[in-house]
């Protein structure tokens, strides 16, 4: 025992016990011994303090020769070495900026700057640029270069952050997928469907025996993405599902394949509702060859036996507002192929919802076909249903998302003029701008000089909604837009809130425009 | 003396905290400032606040480093206004262009006259005063230290029942503790309150807890019975023994006995940690250049006053400096303000660490001739940083060192290394090593943290 752990022994259960040093302590072996033996002789062992005394006379050797332990552990590899360029001073402030006050999308867009500019960013921003790829997987593909060889370097040595680890990414799907939520098993389930449909689909297949009605509908609806004719055969199984709403979903997804067999039995009942017929033209028309052929839209008699196989319904439910014929022709419109309706007519989808529309039928097959494009992605189909008339859409967000971007915008566009206001016109903007983009030039102006009224009568005073979204609609604005924008007014008198939310607003604005002129600054 | 503006990654090391630094980016919209100005000796502006009269802010930029003011009452040291207006100039400088007003020239003039006052008091005969009737200063002197003698016996007799009884007594006693600390304060001996209560926090905590607490109350009782032997003691340690009981010197004292050194000295660290509500501690650990000299700056805040100067890490400062009397000279003061002066460049930009062996045996020296110490300095070559399970490490010379870091500026300084051996300072408190800057020989980016932790003073 070394003196030390004795005098610890002694202190513990105190001096009135008797206690010594070890024996062979103070023979004077070296410095540090004959000064224990030197204290320790000072006074008798249960001379007031004497034990405290011995013990930091040592306490005080021990820490001048104190003496790291060995280490057991290799110190850290040493990271690669950059393969990119390193971000100057000020790509460097900008991002320590951004990443601390955003918005998000002006964070996805300076990172997408700089990973197309071959970046990687200072040491000293990786760890924030890691949190932030832990809860935003949305940044992950440009953060990976940005991160660089030191970034994914210092990942491996957090397994918060094993994200930016290739490793980690794997490992995680197949345990998500087999342990993880319904949400993380549906993300598994989307990546893997752009990158290999086929593979997804089977991943699903092994499984779906096992699983419940909800999940089954819940995962179902994945494989409109990469939907491909060698999708048929499991969702012709999924046809006969014990769940009604598996079944109806394997029907709308059957409907979008244009060679399997449930669109072909589907043509075949709608041809005959289909009247192709030469309408009479004009004079001029007929002499300019321009006799538009026009077709007539008629609903089922009587219902069919055989339907109810391909999912649709006989019987009208309650609280239908069609009548029976109009719920029969509903349900095969939604379950026809869209290109079944151009390719017989021989219209465009335009032509053939104008011509639906003012017809008898028309509620019927606007609704059906507003549905089976959702499933059947076509942007001339969903641009035809969005001017078909504003209310039958309270949603048209998901319409808008099938339009090119050029298309949807003047959709939008031509929304303002007709006098939507916000805070619905800029939800509904927001909602149709990918997560790092912006807006064209045409609508970000019209959207400037609307937000620019906005601010002039003090909107922000208020509206607390306005005053969160300000930041992110500066980023989400044409840089066009941005040339002419004024500092918005201030005033001494602003409430500490309100001042806030100016600041951030101008904030996120000064920050736009550095990044902008340092993407135009190569 | 004219300078460029400060670079934003300048303004940030000046930041007290983090949440400092995220206040100040959030005030950087000259939207927020109607008055903006610069010279070549300040820089200021008018922050719009919360309240109707806006905020002054000033940065006197003559010295060494940048010194703040402004008229808000944050506590922070600098304050966010202070922090942002630099950040502002770093982002445009062209924007200030206010002329300056008559509350930065009247600072401005106040702050020469004391430094003038300061430098005449510094080079007139030291301590003309005290000096008159030296015989008074000893009876006053002879005075405290019979009172601080009679906290001592006291304490001595509280300590001498405590080795009697056993430290396993030791776990409800933490009231007679405190009540004993308090009557240390009564006596004049803080010093001794202080360590006795840093002892208690460890008790029942961890494993060796007893060895612990047994090294604090050894080194106590040998406290006790250096203030009782007083006379006896060298006037060096005389000296370290009145700091220790917490009867720190005054700048004059300092002054008449401290041991000046000229040197261009190199701003190794710069630490802030909040103590009481409202005071703000401030240790600058400065490297001489020609002496090889390391010197500690010991200022305090009170509500977010100015410090009479600034510092920024990596800079070079020519000044005197003028040491506490002592065993092991390591607390200084500054004489005079120092001028700011170019850094060496290249290899010589910071010092480089001397063989591990030989910092450990200096360390053992120092730790000899001044026992009462509670922190050194320590600069470690060749030193890897890395985390395992149980927090931050050090891999220095095949041995494994603890390390007192925050998770925020653990990684920050792993990110930093990447693998490669450092240089690395930070401050020794006998167990574990508080880093507080480190570089790459050679490299003019270097990593540094003024977070001192949460320990008492």
């Amino acid at each position: 025992m070394t003196a030390w752990h004795s005098l610890v022994q002694a202190v513990l259960v105190g001096s009135d016990k008797p206690w010594s040093l070890p024996a062979g302590t103070g023979s004077g072996a070296d410095a540090v011994d004959r000064l224990l033996r030197d204290t320790y002789g000072l006074a008798a062992p249960d001379a007031p303090g004497q034990l405290l005394r011995v013990a930091g006379a040592l306490a005080l050797c021990r820490q001048a020769g104190w003496q790291a332990p060995t280490a057991t552990l290799a110190p850290p590899a040493l990271a690669p070495v950059e393969t990119r360029h390193p971000a100057g001073a000020d790509w460097s402030s900008l991002l320590a900026d951004v990443l601390e006050h955003g918005p998000q999308r002006l964070q996805l867009q300076l990172l997408q700057a700089m990973a197309r500019a071959g970046l990687h960013a200072p040491p000293r921003l990786i760890p924030a640029l890691l949190r932030l790829g832990r809860s935003t997987a949305l940044a992950r593909p440009d953060l990976l270069p940005v991160l660089g060889e030191r970034g994914r370097w210092l990942a491996a040595q957090n397994p918060e952050w094993a994200w930016a680890c290739g490793v980690g990414e794997s490992a995680d799907s197949t345990t998500h997928w087999e342990h993880g939520s319904l949400e993380q098993r549906l993300a598994v389930l989307r990546a893997e469907r752009v990158l290999a449909p086929d593979a997804a689909r089977a991943r699903l297949e092994a499984d779906w025996s096992g699983l419940a009605a909800k999940d089954r509908a819940a995962l179902q609806g994945v494989l409109v993405t990469g939907l491909s004719a060698g999708d048929e055969p499991f969702l012709t199984v999924q046809l006969k599902d014990r769940s009604s709403e598996v079944r109806s979903g394997a029907a709308d997804l059957l409907a979008a394949l244009p060679g399997s067999a449930y669109a072909a039995r589907m043509a075949a009942r709608l041809a005959p509702l289909c009247q192709l017929a030469v309408a009479r033209a004009g004079l001029l028309q007929r002499i300019a060859g321009l006799a538009a052929p026009a077709v007539s839209f008629e609903a089922p008699l009587q219902k069919d036996a055989d339907w109810k196989a391909d999912q649709i319904d006989g019987d009208l439910p309650k609280y239908e507002s069609l009548g029976e014929r109009g719920w029969w022709l509903y349900q095969l419109a939604r379950r026809g192929s869209l290109a079944w309706w151009t390719g017989h007519s021989g219209l465009d989808a335009a032509a053939l919802v104008k011509l639906a529309a003012s017809s008898d039928w028309a509620e019927a097959l606007l609704r059906g076909w507003h549905h089976a494009v959702l499933t059947q992605p076509d942007p001339d189909w969903a641009e035809a249903l969005l001017h078909s008339g504003k209310r039958r859409h309270a949603q048209p967000a998901p319409l808008l998302a099938l339009l090119t971007p050029g298309r949807r915008e003047a959709w939008q566009l031509a929304q303002l003029d007709e006098g939507q206001l916000p805070p619905a016109a800029l939800d509904a903007c927001l909602a149709s701008v990918g997560a790092s983009d912006c807006w064209g030039a045409a609508l970000s102006l019209r959207l400037a000089q609307l937000l620019r009224q906005l601010l002039d009568r003090g909107a922000l005073l208020n509206d607390y909604a306005l005053r969160q979204q300000m930041p992110d609609l500066i980023c989400a604005l044409h840089p066009e837009a941005l040339v002419d924008w004024p500092d918005p007014p201030r005033s001494d008198d602003e409430t500490p809130g309100l001042s806030d939310s100016l600041n951030q607003l101008e904030q996120a604005l000064s920050d736009r425009r550095r990044l902008l002129q340092l993407i135009s600054t190569p | 003396m004219s300078r460029k503006p400060f670079s934003t990654d300048e303004v940030l090391a000046l930041s007290p905290d983090d949440a400092s630094a995220k206040a100040a980016r959030g005030l950087v919209a000259p939207g927020k400032w109607p008055v903006l100005g610069a010279s070549d000796s300040a820089v200021w502006g008018e922050c719009q606040g919360s309240g109707s009269k806006p905020y002054q802010t000033q940065v006197d930029i003559s010295g060494a480093g940048p010194t703040f003011r402004c008229s808000c009452p944050s506590r922070k040291f600098p304050c966010k206004h202070g922090l942002a207006l630099l950040l502002l100039q770093a982002q445009d400088a062209a924007g200030f262009t206010a002329a300056e007003p008559a509350w930065v020239s009247e600072w401005l003039v106040s702050r020469k006259e004391r430094a003038e006052k300061k430098e005449t008091r510094a080079s007139a005969p030291p301590a003309a005063a005290e000096a008159a009737d030296p015989a008074v200063a000893a009876r006053r002197e002879n005075k405290r230290f019979d009172r601080m003698g009679a906290g001592a016996q006291e304490l001595g007799l509280w300590l001498d029942d405590l080795g009697r009884r056993g430290l396993a007594a030791l776990a409800g006693q933490q009231d007679k503790a405190q009540a004993m600390t308090a009557r240390m304060v009564d006596a004049q001996a803080p010093g001794l309150g202080q360590r006795l209560s840093q002892a208690m926090t460890l008790v029942g905590k961890g494993a060796d807890w007893p060895a612990r607490v047994l090294e604090r109350m050894g080194k106590l009782q040998l406290l006790v019975d250096a203030t009782l032997q007083r006379e006896r003691l060298p006037p060096s340690l005389q000296a370290d023994l009145r700091q220790a009981l917490g009867w720190p010197f005054e700048r004059d004292e300092v002054l008449a006995a401290g041991e000046t050194v000229t040197d261009r000295w190199q701003v190794l660290a710069q630490g802030m940690a909040e103590r009481e509500a409202r005071l703000t501690e401030r240790r600058v650990w400065l490297h001489g250049g020609q002496s090889g000299r390391r010197a500690l700056l010991v200022d305090f805040s009170y509500a977010g006053k100015a410090f009479e100067q600034g510092w920024l890490v990596g800079q070079c400062v020519a000044a005197n400096l003028v040491f506490y009397p002592g065993g092991d000279p390591q607390r200084a003061l500054l004489a005079a303000p120092g001028e700011a002066v170019t850094p060496p460049a290249g290899p010589d930009a910071f010092p480089s660490a001397s063989q591990a062996a030989d910092e450990w045996q200096a360390l053992a020296h120092r730790m000899a001739a001044n026992p009462w110490a509670e922190r050194w300095p320590l600069l470690l070559g060749a030193a890897r940083p890395l985390r395992r399970d149980e927090g931050w490490a050090l891999h220095a010379g095949g041995r494994l060192l603890p390390l007192a870091l925050s998770d925020t500026d653990g990684w920050l300084l792993l990110a930093f290394s990447g693998g490669r051996a450092l240089e690395l300072f930070g401050e020794w408190d006998g167990a574990v090593l508080r880093p507080l800057s480190a570089w790459v020989t050679g490299e003019n980016e270097g990593w540094s943290t003024s977070s001192l932790g949460g320990e008492g003073a």
